[in-house]
């Protein structure tokens, strides 16, 4: 309990300290869509699925545009430069793009 | 072994063969009716039967010699001529016709292509207006054989045969006859006829018969034809003209006289015996019904009675009385096996002839009393048993709900108090129209039980709790009365899964009478809404991580100090923002299609200002 209770803040430290800026950009925006999905999931469990549509169409757009953020850190991560011999961050940055841009055009035309 | 099968063998043969008797007459009296009333009918082919079979049958032939004179026929047709002349001459009124009706009989004569049937009518005709002598016998039967040798029909021969009985050539008759007979057509291997029906089965036997008489020799007839000729005569008695009446008559009447004659054993009257009658009357007659000449009573024998169930001989050699004042009438007492019941088969013989006839013996059968119980289905319970004594019916109206079920046990008894078992016994539940027949099973001492499961019952009524009827019906072909025994009512309740008794219950399709009720269409009900402030709430809690973003990226410091303002950046930013506008616009009110079409020119400008700026990008960082 106790080493838990004091890995969590060197946790903390680690990454406010060792991680890149642009790949903290990329955390904020994947926790605010992780919140969001959480809260669209509350309120199915809470009220109901009514507008069933609806529902699944915003939570499978948290969901993919989630995963497509993960796609895009692991591409920027300096770390996994191996990984991605020839694929700039630029890259990755437009094909985030591209994902993001027929993902929600699939997203709108079901929303209803 | 092999003598078994041998001694079958010859029994089945003794059966074959013996059991060709005739079983029936012909009824008399009745031809005798239709040839009255054909009197009555002016047609002259009517008028001429019903005289001739009248006459043939010696009954009194009221004066028709008005009837004869006013007679419509066709003067030119020989056969009607026929009819006529031979009419009045029967009933000697031959001073009613008019000298105009020999003319077509001699002309008929005259004729060069003159067939057998219009010389027979024609030279019978001149017969009966006693002018026979015309034709000359023995130019006369040379042409006839010449006439024949062109169409030797059976017909055709009993036409010769009959005008040879007129020329007096019956020795030609008698040598040819035989051959004739051989001709005969044999149907179902039991009766002959001649082809042409009743009409030339009736003329050749009766002219063959009678020119052998006349002859003096034995009939040419066997034993086997002679009853096959019968047998077809039997066959052709439901005729309703005077025609075939007498048609008929004649035939029989051949047939009959001819010495020895067929012999017809029939039952008379009732087929069975109970306790209170124990004989069976047979008749013993010819196929005239008139008593068999030189048949002794003595010779009237039951050879044998065999019992159908197991074959036990029950009575042998044992002699018919002849019933006083009736002499084709005997009696056969059969007090002796009146006690057990069921079918017998009889072997009677008369004369040498021996008929099978079956009969049954009737018993009487009771059922004293019943045992009603009722108990649980898995027989943890001892039943209830309610005993009821014939005729009566249940004291109390019994209850049974679908845990329990009802056994119903009763003995059917003989007269003599012995159980015996019947070959129908069944238990009856009613309720209405609504009924269910359950059968009852006898155990090995006779005892006939039925349980009956109300849960299972449930099924074949419907299911409908009430009161229901129960009856019990025993039955059986030996028994002089069936029992039906209305038990009286018992009340099923069918637990959870049952009907009120009297409540409509869905038919099956068959019973559906008239429209169906019309559908009417219905919406589906719309699922319930959250309330309005519930789903705003909901919608800004899910903008709100929106802010934390915001606040997240500024405490990161994010900023636009390394935004490139070049034309390519602008450009990418414009139409990414606008692509995201037509997302909203198509969200709102586009369809697919307008928006990829809206969509496509965009997308071409982002890649290509995207592709440009991301470049630049990379080439700034790796300066």
């Amino acid at each position: 309990m106790t080493s838990l209770v004091s890995v969590i803040p060197k946790l903390y430290q680690e990454y406010t300290t060792k991680t890149p800026k642009k790949l903290k950009i990329i955390d904020a925006y994947l926790l605010y869509v992780f919140l969001t999905a959480v809260i669209q999931f509350v309120y199915c469990c809470l009220v109901g699925t009514f507008p069933f549509n609806s529902f699944l169409s915003g939570f499978i757009s948290t969901v993919s545009s989630f995963v497509l953020g993960v796609c895009l850190r692991l591409q920027v991560n300096p770390e996994n430069k191996q990984e991605f011999q020839g694929l700039s961050a630029e890259r990755g940055f437009a094909d985030f793009i591209f994902a993001h841009l027929v993902l929600h055009i699939v997203v709108v035309n079901f929303i209803g | 072994m092999h003598i078994n099968t041998l001694s079958i063998l010859v029994l089945c043969l003794v059966g074959c063969i013996s059991a060709n008797t005739l079983q029936g007459t012909i009824d008399v009296k009745r031809l005798q009716t239709i040839l009255q009333e054909g009197l009555k009918n002016k047609d002259v082919t009517s008028l001429y039967y019903s005289i001739k079979g009248l006459k043939d049958l010696k009954a009194p032939i009221p004066d028709v010699c008005q009837d004869i004179k006013n007679a419509k026929y066709d003067a030119k047709n020989v056969e009607q001529s026929f009819y006529l002349a031979n009419a009045a001459a029967l009933s000697g009124c031959q001073n009613s016709l008019t000298p105009e009706i020999m003319r077509t009989p001699v002309q008929v004569l005259d004729k060069k292509d003159v067939t057998i049937p219009e010389l027979y009518y024609a030279v019978y005709t001149l017969k009966a207006l006693g002018k026979g002598s015309i034709y000359d016998k023995e130019d006369g039967l040379k042409n006839l054989i010449q006439l024949l040798k062109k169409d030797d029909s059976p017909a055709n021969y009993g036409y010769v045969f009959a005008l040879c009985e007129h020329m007096g050539c019956g020795a030609w008759t008698v040598s040819h006859a035989e051959g004739v007979l051989l001709a005969a057509d044999e149907s179902d291997a039991r009766a002959l006829h001649f082809d042409g029906g009743l009409p030339v089965t009736s003329m050749l036997l009766s002219t063959i018969t009678r020119s052998y008489k006349q002859q003096k020799k034995p009939s040419p007839l066997s034993e086997e034809q002679r009853y096959k000729f019968a047998e077809y005569v039997l066959s052709r008695r439901s005729v309703t003209s005077p025609k075939g009446a007498a048609l008929l008559l004649d035939a029989a009447t051949a047939l009959a006289d001819d010495q020895p004659t067929p012999i017809s054993i029939a039952i008379k009257g009732k087929k069975y015996v109970t306790s209170e009658s124990d004989s069976i009357e047979f008749s013993i007659t010819d196929l005239l019904g008139r008593p068999v000449p030189g048949l002794k009573p003595d010779d009237v024998v039951a050879q044998s009675g065999t019992r159908l169930a197991d074959d036990v001989v029950v009575l042998s050699k044992q002699p018919l009385a002849q019933k006083p004042n009736e002499p084709t009438t005997f009696v056969l007492n059969l007090s002796k096996i009146k006690a057990q019941y069921g079918l017998y088969k009889i072997a009677l013989s008369a004369g040498g002839k021996t008929a099978n006839v079956n009969i049954a013996v009737l018993g009487e059968i009771q059922v004293s009393s019943i045992e009603v119980g009722i108990g649980d289905v898995d027989g943890t319970t001892s039943p209830k048993v309610t005993t009821v004594t014939y005729p009566n019916k249940l004291a109390e109206k019994l209850q049974a709900d679908h845990l329990q079920k009802v056994t119903l046990k009763f003995t059917v008894r003989d007269k003599w108090n012995k159980p015996a078992t019947v070959q129908q016994a069944f238990v009856r539940v009613a309720n209405g129209n609504d009924e269910t027949i359950f059968v009852a099973e006898p155990d090995n001492s006779k005892a006939y039980k039925v349980d009956l499961n109300v849960g299972s019952l449930s099924k074949h009524v419907r299911a409908a709790n009430g009161a229901y009827s129960l009856s019990v019906l025993v039955g059986d072909s030996a028994a002089a009365a069936p029992i039906a025994w209305q038990l009286g009512d018992i009340h099923f309740n069918f637990g959870r899964d049952g009907n009120a008794l009297g409540e409509v219950l869905p038919k099956s399709g068959a019973g559906h009478r008239g429209p169906l009720p019309e559908i009417a269409h219905v919406f589906r009900q719309p699922e319930p809404r959250p309330s309005r402030v519930v789903s705003d709430v909901f919608a800004a809690a899910a903008a709100a991580p929106l802010l934390l973003l915001i606040v997240l990226w500024l405490k990161l410091g994010l900023n636009f100090s390394n935004f490139p303002f070049t034309l390519s950046s602008l450009l990418f930013h414009l139409s990414l923002g606008a692509s995201l506008l037509l997302y909203y616009v198509l969200w709102v009110q586009l369809s697919m299609f307008d928006t990829l079409r809206y969509l496509l020119p965009l997308a071409g400008l982002t890649f290509l200002s995207g592709h440009r700026l991301l470049r630049r990008l990379v080439s700034n960082k790796q300066r």
